[in-house]
């Protein structure tokens, strides 16, 4: 039989892990990893990902056997401490800008405030992309030779109000941007 | 006399003891009825994988055939009850629970009762009220066994015991709690979130049957709201006063049954929910309790609230048997 090279082997492994986290992503623990999953190491993985703590009853479903109950004491603990990590304030500004959920998990309120006016950046932005994405399919649909004129008529009149749209859309942004730039000084981050 | 006071005198010990002895005997008469009404539901001798009860009510699950889960059933009073919003589960996976599923014949109350008078010959353990029973298979002792949840009335603490179904003799696992220490004289908590064994066993002196409809807890005081909307309130002098007809909507009229709720696992449910909520660790001293069901009679719950923050206050909420739900994070 032929061997799989080193690379070919990491792969595998890679392929396997993936395999496994898609599987634990419906379940949140496998039910085979129920009785030897490290209760506290998942909480401190849960609470890094910032989860609320209802999660605990996702993972009591995935290990119904009650011989195999996750140990809530120990996932509390664990999620307590992952939380100290997930709870920076610098981190609620990448968190928000990258427009990522935020589950309301964090007791400093400095975490709250930086993350919604980053994340307002980031939906800012969004919809000053979506309009741009929405004017250059209009203004492709215009250019096609195959566009009768009457329909180029209504697309023009479509992109001058998108483009409308899009300056505000950049206004809000811009005020965003310096709205998180104005916290961010006056809350240290 | 409605109120009740902890023992403070050999005499009183005296009452409490024979009191106690007089629960036992109703506690056992209850299961004879039980055993009657599941012989004449099930005909023959059908097999358990799980059997709780105390004295107002008892459930079962009862394997009617060897492919099909097994059929859960609550009997309260003289009559059987519906089932939906109460659980019983096994404590071993139910595929285990089910191959050492034990005969309803085997439940007996001789061993109950050679059981409850070893116990009660301990000294300071006479008073002690024994707030249910819970037999089947015991993956830890590897075998059919009896879990009697008791209060003690002595210390305010509450405790698992195991005993041999068959004998009644008292089994011993690694894992189990060690068992508690000699009984000093009865003592006062300044803490009555301690002590909910002890104003449960007073309620139960005064008033055996009536299903719970509400119990509140704090520090300070345990008020009782039965589901025939009589109210009790037990005090820092472990005293029992009746108080006045509740006649608010929020009750469920079926209320429930002690039995149905773990009342052991109150004492880590503070800290539990000082965690999950994300409060600070000073919060734990300010829980308070309210386990009740909501008025349309759905599921029990324990709720934790934390008496420090000011509105909206942090809540917890756990099932009966102090298992996370959410919390208001």
């Amino acid at each position: 039989m032929k061997r799989l090279p080193a690379g070919g082997a990491a792969l595998a492994r890679a392929l396997f892990a993936w395999a496994w986290a898609a599987l634990a992503a419906c379940t949140t623990v496998a039910v085979q990893a129920c009785p030897i999953t490290d209760w506290y190491a998942q909480g401190v993985a849960d609470g890094r990902a910032g989860h609320a703590p209802d999660r605990l009853v996702r993972h009591r479903e995935a290990c119904p056997d009650t011989t195999a109950v996750p140990d809530e004491r120990a996932w509390l603990e664990g999620r307590r401490e992952g939380l100290a990590e997930y709870c920076q304030p610098h981190r609620a500004v990448d968190a928000g800008l990258a427009g990522r959920a935020y589950a309301g998990v964090c007791r400093d309120p400095r975490y709250g405030r930086l993350y919604t006016a980053a994340r307002r950046v980031h939906d800012s932005r969004s919809r000053v992309a979506s309009i741009e994405r929405d004017i250059a399919a209009k203004r492709r649909d215009i250019a096609n030779g195959s566009t009768s004129e009457v329909r180029r008529g209504f697309l023009r009149r479509d992109v001058l109000a998108l483009e409308s749209d899009r300056n505000r859309a950049r206004s809000a942004q811009s005020d965003a941007e310096v709205a998180l730039d104005k916290l961010r000084k006056e809350l240290g981050v | 006399m409605a109120a009740f006071a902890a023992a403070q005198t050999p005499d009183a010990a005296a009452i409490q003891a024979r009191e106690a002895r007089n629960a036992d005997t109703r506690t056992l008469a209850a299961l004879e009825r039980f055993r009657q009404a599941l012989s004449g539901r099930y005909p023959g001798d059908p097999r358990l994988t799980m059997l709780e009860f105390g004295e107002s009510e008892a459930t079962a699950l009862v394997l009617t055939s060897p492919a099909s889960p097994p059929e859960f059933v609550i009997w309260r009073g003289d009559r059987w009850i519906a089932t939906e919003n109460r659980k019983l589960e096994p404590w071993a996976r139910p595929d285990v629970a089910a191959a050492n599923a034990f005969p309803l014949s085997s439940v007996r109350a001789p061993p109950f009762r050679a059981w409850q008078d070893a116990w009660r010959r301990v000294p300071g353990q006479a008073t002690d009220f024994f707030m249910k029973y819970a037999m089947g298979y015991d993956p830890a002792a590897g075998r059919v066994v009896v879990r009697a949840t008791v209060g003690s009335m002595t210390t305010g603490r509450i405790a698992e015991q195991r005993f041999d179904p068959s004998s009644g003799a008292s089994v011993a696992v690694a894992a189990a709690a060690p068992p508690s220490a000699p009984k000093s004289a009865p003592r006062r908590s300044d803490d009555l979130r301690r002590d909910v064994g002890v104003a449960i066993a007073a309620l139960r002196r005064e008033v055996p049957a009536t299903p719970l409809g509400a119990v509140r807890v704090t520090a300070h005081e345990i008020a009782f709201t039965l589901a025939d909307r009589s109210t009790w309130r037990f005090d820092v002098t472990h005293t029992l006063t009746p108080g006045p007809r509740y006649d608010g909507s929020f009750l469920c009229e079926q209320g429930w049954a002690d039995a149905d709720v773990d009342w052991g696992t109150l004492e880590v449910l503070p800290r539990n929910g000082v965690l999950a909520a994300g409060l600070g660790d000073d919060a734990e001293q300010h829980a308070r309790f309210v386990i009740d069901r909501p008025r349309d009679c759905g599921g029990l719950a324990i709720e934790v609230f934390y008496d420090n923050y000011r509105a909206p206050q942090p809540w917890v909420r756990f099932d009966p048997r102090g298992r996370l739900l959410r919390s208001s994070q």
